[in-house]
């Protein structure tokens, strides 16, 4: 897969959106928890030995007769983490499911590096791996490590999930999949995917082979478990398929209501990049910069 | 038995594409997808003992065309019962009066 730096253009304007504050440890253009030196006003509280004096509040001082030091939420940074799903199931559809996550991918890093925040993305599968970055300059690496990806075999991504959660703390979770494993194996990575972040997300990318799939008569093949499913093509087969696509999708959408996971369809019908400023955008996944979009 | 048109045999190899369509049908070419779990919702929820009907209903059809397509064939190609029967054949001369009239080259009814 070639991820073409065009790709990019015209997300200048956009960030990964952040409704929680950050509990990143660098500075950054995040509101966080912490109290301390910033530029925005939190509270106020007695002065106490060893506090700067330059915290004191004078003018309170002046008309209450007690010492107080003014307290400011701190901005600090964010972390990002994203999964990338290599199984086999993701090599298929015109484009390919894994190429449409790669672009997906890399478009989410390039908003998270733009705005000094870091990223580290995860690709579970045969020829899979981790790249991080905290800046523009890791956005080659990144690309170059996404154009690598192969898909092929069984994912198991809740332990794919756990492999992240232990490689360090995280604001954001972001999975990309299309979630095509058996119901207690989606619970398993969903339950995963919000314990991950306080921001997990779930970008399910379905393609053609899903939305618009070949009925005509024949033996289906499972590509991951070999699984075979005879068809019959009909137009009530065809009416049922759809009924059933719609009802699964819905139902992961209502699950992932349920763990506070932020989901947004990402089908391949629709281009990465008109995805996240699109789609992406009115689910509060990505936002505008301060003083850009509209 | 000698036939009128034995060209019409030849005819017997459209059964061979009507043949192999149904060969192709019940073979069942066999298709690799992403995934089957999405395929489950339009399983066919017959039971075994129904799809066996379905099957011999699906070969019993086959048959019935292959015979009607042999009928058909029979029927073009005009079986006799032998070769020395005679032929009958009829003909009809207009006796009009338009009939008499003389052309350059004589009457009309004399050169009929």
């Amino acid at each position: 897969m070639r991820i073409d730096r065009a790709l990019f253009r015209g997300l200048d304007a956009l960030r990964v959106a952040a409704p929680h504050r950050s509990t990143g440890a660098r500075p950054g253009d995040r509101r966080s928890r912490v109290r301390g030196r910033g530029v925005d006003l939190a509270d106020f509280r007695p002065y106490a030995p060893g506090d700067d004096l330059r915290l004191v509040d004078w003018s309170a001082f002046a008309r209450l007769e007690a010492v107080l030091v003014r307290l400011f939420h701190e901005d600090r940074d964010l972390a990002i983490a994203v999964v990338v799903d290599a199984s086999a199931s993701m090599g298929f559809g015109a484009p390919r499911k894994l190429d449409h996550a790669g672009e997906l991918a890399a478009c989410l890093a390039f908003l998270a590096l733009r705005s000094r925040e870091r990223v580290r993305i995860a690709i579970a599968g045969p020829r899979g791996g981790s790249v991080r970055g905290d800046h523009a300059g890791a956005l080659p690496a990144i690309v170059r490590a996404l154009e690598r990806a192969e898909a092929g075999g069984t994912v198991d991504l809740a332990a794919a999930l756990a492999a992240e959660a232990e490689r360090g703390r995280a604001d954001h979770a972001v999975l990309l999949t299309d979630l095509l494993v058996e119901p207690e194996v989606r619970e398993a990575t969903l339950l995963r995917l919000a314990a991950l972040a306080r921001r997990p997300v779930l970008l399910h990318v379905l393609g053609d082979c899903e939305l618009a799939p070949d009925l005509r008569d024949g033996v289906l093949v499972d590509s991951e478990t070999g699984e075979q499913v005879s068809v019959r093509d009909s137009r009530a087969a065809r009416r049922d398929y759809a009924a059933g696509l719609a009802r699964w999708c819905a139902e992961i959408e209502a699950r992932c209501g349920e763990l506070a996971i932020a989901y947004a369809p990402a089908f391949t019908t629709v281009p990465a990049r008109a995805l996240i400023a699109g789609e992406l955008r009115r689910r509060q996944i990505t936002e505008a910069t301060r003083g850009g979009g509209r | 038995m000698n036939l009128a048109s034995p060209w019409a045999l030849s005819l017997a190899a459209l059964a061979v594409p009507l043949v192999a369509a149904y060969l192709y049908r019940r073979h069942d070419a066999r298709r690799t997808v992403p995934s089957a779990i999405l395929l489950r919702a339009i399983l066919d929820p017959r039971p075994p003992s129904r799809r066996a009907r379905a099957q011999l209903r699906h070969r019993a059809s086959l048959a019935l065309i292959a015979l009607a397509l042999a009928a058909g064939i029979l029927a073009l190609a005009g079986p006799g019962a032998g070769s020395t029967r005679a032929t009958r054949t009829v003909i009809v001369l207009d006796r009009s009066a338009s009939m008499a009239t003389h052309d350059r080259d004589g009457e009309r009814l004399a050169r009929a």
